[in-house]
């Protein structure tokens, strides 16, 4: 067996055994929470490991099986995979910090099941990032939307039952009506599913069946919330902060979007989405979602559901950069992919903690805290504006990329749609922040008594504050890095 | 390259009866259950009976492996005069099917049994039980035309009669078991009346006589009038939408037992019939076959995964959201059937291997936590009250709604794949409504049973007994490696197509 090979099951094992282990000593919560942590470093050192062996041009492949002949799970890094698979551990070890003081202080029950689900959904989210071909990348996909089933309805009530009930139903039927026939139809076609530069497609189908089948995978990615299909994501915030945070922000939704990357230069490749009507279609539908979305978001006082409203808008950015047919968009959807992530996490943890320390929930009640809790009020700062867009962060690369790439391309509704949305996120989050800093201090602000959050749950998000700041002076490096997974057919 | 090449299970002079002991084992067995002293030698002689039925499976897929064709003459009369049970690929695939089907349920048995029924009758209930099986076995051995009119009888009238059994659990068993009865015997009618006309054509009444005189004879009116009724009469058996008014009150009321072997094993055999006769008897027969397969079959079958699926959403018994289901997944087995493909044919045996393993386990599980309520919502909860049952049902619930790492999904996958190949996309378009009803159904029982809390102590829900836990976690268990691993047994649904398309080309 190869090192890269070992590092691929390492990627999927460690999360794997993590859950088992968190099964097993569910009733032991020092032992259990180590565990959770002890795996998760574990794994962001093999996913390290991944991410510096495709850089240094040998990319770990394997066939780990081979269900019926001609049909293989089947493992192969490329850029844009490894990025994925050690962004959301690198986030997963963050939020299992931040969980265990979340869920200690909140005293949640079923501890044991809620990191077990963690655990089987972050195998899920490695099987799709080191995928190496469609097959292997739907199992992993539909095993994350039942393993974070039981997450969405961790508090058990009528509210969190419902939403899971939308939430199984919108993806795995989505996955079952419209992805699954599209991926054994490809299948069936093509002879394999197999990622390949320049498109497995290209050359081999029409545009116009092909267009039916990019229709058919966009829309059956549900997790990547393109409407009309985006209405779990809202209704997901039912469950706890820490599953908000990661799954809803990071993994499941950045699976979604990751696949469709994944799709478009991988299966389709940049000439059939250039030349199908069917790619024209969904871009305007992606920069109607992106501003439907943000302006929705505005309307919010729930202040989960308003992360959750910016977070649907932010995703059809990464949509729409995978249907403008010019490579700079698929580089460009990458790289929102993960300066969206961190800031979005950073936002999430840092309302989750808010809630800990004051209760608060709604942006009418934020008023004056900011003063009482500085610290988590500046990383949220931060966090908004990397998703806004601007300088020193992150965001602001991804963003130029995405809308230069759309003009580049000749879409310029695209472009307009994702400025204008800008402008919606910062009269969406910066009031939140002014209020708090310099609101009058509302009743949660006046009460007397301690607010502080746990430690644990304000380390977290600092830190990813500062990976946003970080991502502003290495987003050139990552798009380099990125650049061979938009080339063309050869 | 079968699995089973090159594998000795038994000494040549056992070997060459196994067809003929295959199916008088079980029949052995329903004698004796019948004449024992008490419930546990019933069950004792049953399981003796499934299992030594199981070995002999085993034998004929070594030997089938190894020449092919196996064919055994009854009593020495020599076909085509005599009766001759004939097993090639295709019939062992299902023979294997029932008789581990046979062994798991009967396995679970008596544990189940103690649940619904009143001592004195499980000796009763082990005999009809064995006569069912001894007719399904001796549907995919003989070779016979008339002789498959007398097992098909010999299954049914043996469940008929368990299914009124049921009585005991609930009373409308009676209703369901007489709506059965009259169901099936127009059903057995129709095929009779069928293979009369075949034999007032042809004058033979051995299947592979008949497929060669039918194809000297061009397009007989009669033989095409004959193969119409005997594809009404099997669709009836098979509860093929719209003749299948009868499965969901004989499905829900049974006893489990009963339920879960006839939900993996009657309408799969039905469906073996209906290839058999369409593609391998009617092959020769200019387009006949091919033209009910087509233009009757396939409609039927792809408004039966659509309709069913949708009605399932509205029931509220469990047993009867999952009887629609089964009409369902028989539609998806047909429209894999009506393919015109190896590669749809054998995405259809696997489908159906898949999906008979996964009702059994789901009913077994019913009938084993003692749960009396119909209604679904009475079973809120029950996930802690007895985890390692609810534990595989949930297993085979995801099964059932093609999640990934199951059988059932690979099934799915392969049939998409065959009928999109075909260009049936119709057909895909309806695989895919119905798989989306499906989820629904599967996620709220998923959703009461594991999800929710128990509202009163009085559920009555308990674990299942040992025994009953073994057969269920060996289906579950399969159900989830043949998801994992499939080549062994997609290879065996590959040489069964291959064999069935191969005589019909």
């Amino acid at each position: 067996m190869t090192a890269g090979e070992i590092l691929i099951l390492a990627a999927l094992g460690t999360p794997l055994a993590a859950a088992g282990l968190a099964l097993v000593f569910a009733k032991i919560r020092d032992v259990r929470d180590t565990v959770t942590i002890v795996a998760a470093l574990a794994l962001t050192c093999v996913c390290v490991a991944l991410l510096a062996e495709t850089a240094l041009g040998r990319p770990p492949e394997m066939r780990l099986a081979e269900p019926i002949p001609g049909l293989s799970i089947f493992f192969r890094l490329e850029p844009l995979g490894a990025l994925f698979a050690a962004m959301a551990s690198a986030l997963y070890l963050l939020n299992s910090l931040y969980s265990i003081g979340y869920m200690r202080a909140r005293r949640e029950p079923r501890q044991g099941r809620f990191y077990a689900c963690f655990g089987l959904a972050m195998c899920a989210v490695s099987g799709v990032a080191l995928a190496g071909n469609l097959f292997t990348a739907f199992l992993f996909y539909e095993l994350l939307t039942f393993a974070t089933y039981p997450l969405v309805t961790h508090k058990g009530d009528e509210t969190s039952r419902r939403a899971g009930r939308l939430y199984v139903l919108l993806l795995g039927g989505a996955a079952a009506a419209l992805l699954l026939p599209a991926v054994a139809t490809i299948q069936a076609m093509a002879g394999s599913t197999e990622f390949v530069t320049g498109g497995l497609l290209a050359g081999r189908m029409d545009a116009l069946p092909a267009g039916v089948l990019l229709i058919m995978i966009v829309f059956g990615t549900a997790k990547a919330a393109l409407m009309p299909l985006h209405a779990w994501l809202p209704g997901a915030m039912a469950a706890p902060t820490p599953v908000s945070a990661f799954l809803h922000a990071v993994a499941v939704v950045k699976t979604g979007v990751f696949l469709i990357l994944k799709c478009a230069a991988g299966i389709f490749g940049p000439e059939i989405i250039a030349t199908s009507p069917a790619a024209q279609g969904l871009l305007w539908t992606a920069a109607a979602t992106i501003l439907i979305a943000s302006a929705t978001a505005l309307t919010r006082d729930d202040l989960k559901e308003r992360l959750a409203w910016s977070t649907v808008s932010q995703l059809s950015y990464v949509i729409s950069g995978a249907l403008i047919a010019v490579g700079a968009g698929v580089v460009g959807g990458g790289l929102h992919m993960l300066t969206h992530a961190f800031g979005k996490i950073t936002m999430f943890m840092c309302v989750g903690a808010v809630y800990l320390a004051a209760g608060v929930t709604r942006v009418s009640a934020v008023s004056g805290l900011a003063r009482r809790m500085p610290l988590v009020f500046a990383a949220f700062l931060v966090g908004s504006l990397s998703v806004i867009g601007l300088p020193p962060f992150g965001g602001m690369w991804s963003k130029f990329l995405l809308i230069t790439a759309a003009f580049g391309a000749g879409e310029p509704v695209t472009a307009a749609a994702m400025i204008l949305s800008s402008l919606l996120s910062a009269a969406c989050f910066l009031p939140i922040v002014i209020s708090g800093f310099l609101g009058e201090p509302g009743e949660a602000a006046l009460r007397s008594g301690p607010v502080r959050a746990p430690f644990l749950t304000v380390l977290p998000p600092v830190i990813t504050a500062a990976g946003c700041f970080g991502l502003f002076f290495i987003g050139d490096w990552v798009m380099t890095y990125l650049i061979p997974i938009a080339e063309r057919a050869p | 390259m079968s699995p089973f090449a090159g594998v000795q299970f038994a000494s040549p002079e056992v070997i060459q009866h196994a067809p003929a002991l295959m199916i008088a084992a079980p029949l052995t067995a329903a004698c004796v259950a019948a004449l024992s002293p008490s419930a546990r030698w019933a069950w004792f002689s049953s399981l003796g009976g499934a299992l030594f039925a199981l070995w002999m499976a085993l034998c004929l897929a070594a030997d089938v492996a190894q020449s092919g064709v196996v064919s055994y003459a009854v009593g020495g009369f020599a076909p085509p005069l005599g009766i001759e049970l004939r097993v090639d690929d295709l019939g062992v695939f299902f023979s294997l099917l029932v008789s581990i089907l046979g062994v798991a349920t009967s396995l679970a048995s008596a544990s189940l049994l103690r649940l619904e029924l009143p001592e004195r009758d499980h000796a009763l209930m082990q005999a009809g039980f064995m006569l069912a099986l001894t007719g399904l076995l001796g549907l995919t051995a003989t070779g016979d035309a008339f002789n498959a009119f007398v097992f098909l009888e010999v299954s049914s009238i043996g469940t008929y009669a368990l299914v009124a059994m049921g009585a005991s659990r609930d009373r409308r068993a009676l209703t369901a078991a007489f709506q059965y009865l009259i169901m099936g015997t127009i059903g057995a009618t129709f095929f009779v009346i069928g293979v009369g006309l075949l034999y007032s054509v042809t004058g033979t009444l051995n299947m592979t006589d008949m497929a060669e005189k039918l194809s000297a004879s061009s397009s007989d009116r009669a033989a095409i009038a004959g193969l119409v009724l005997i594809t009404v009469g099997l669709a009836l058996k098979a509860a093929m939408f719209p003749l299948h008014a009868w499965l969901p009150g004989a499905y829900s009321a049974g006893p489990s037992v009963v339920v879960a072997f006839l939900a993996g094993t009657a309408t799969k055999v039905s469906v073996y019939l209906l290839i058999r006769f369409l593609m391998d008897v009617a092959g020769g027969l200019e387009g006949a076959g091919e033209g009910l397969l087509n233009w009757l079959i396939a409609p039927m079958a792809g408004i039966a995964a659509v309709v069913a699926s949708v009605q399932a959403v509205f029931q509220t018994e469990t047993r009867r959201i999952l009887a629609f289901s089964s009409i369902a997944q028989i539609g998806y087995v047909l429209l894999g059937v009506t393919s015109g493909s190896v590669a749809g044919l054998t995405a259809a045996l696997f489908l159906l291997f898949a999906h008979a393993m996964i009702k059994t386990v789901i009913f077994l599980c019913l009938g084993a936590i003692g749960h009396r309520g119909a209604q679904l919502e009475t079973l809120a909860g029950a996930g802690r009250e007895a985890p390692w049952t609810i534990t595989a049902l949930a297993i085979a619930m995801l099964g059932l709604a093609g999640a990934p790492f199951t059988a059932g999904f690979l099934a799915k996958w392969r049939l998409l794949g065959a009928l999109a190949d075909g260009g049936r996309i119709w057909a895909v378009v309806a695989i895919a409504v119905s798989s989306l009803t499906a989820l629904v159904y599967c996620a709220r029982i998923l959703e009461t049973m594991v999800f929710r809390t128990r509202r009163s102590s009085a559920s009555g829900v308990s674990e299942a007994s040992p025994a009953a836990l073994a057969a269920i976690w060996f289906l579950a268990a399969s159900s989830v490696w043949y998801g994992l691993d499939a080549s062994a047994l997609y290879d065996l649904a590959r040489q069964a197509a291959a064999s069935a398309m191969g005589a019909s080309s």
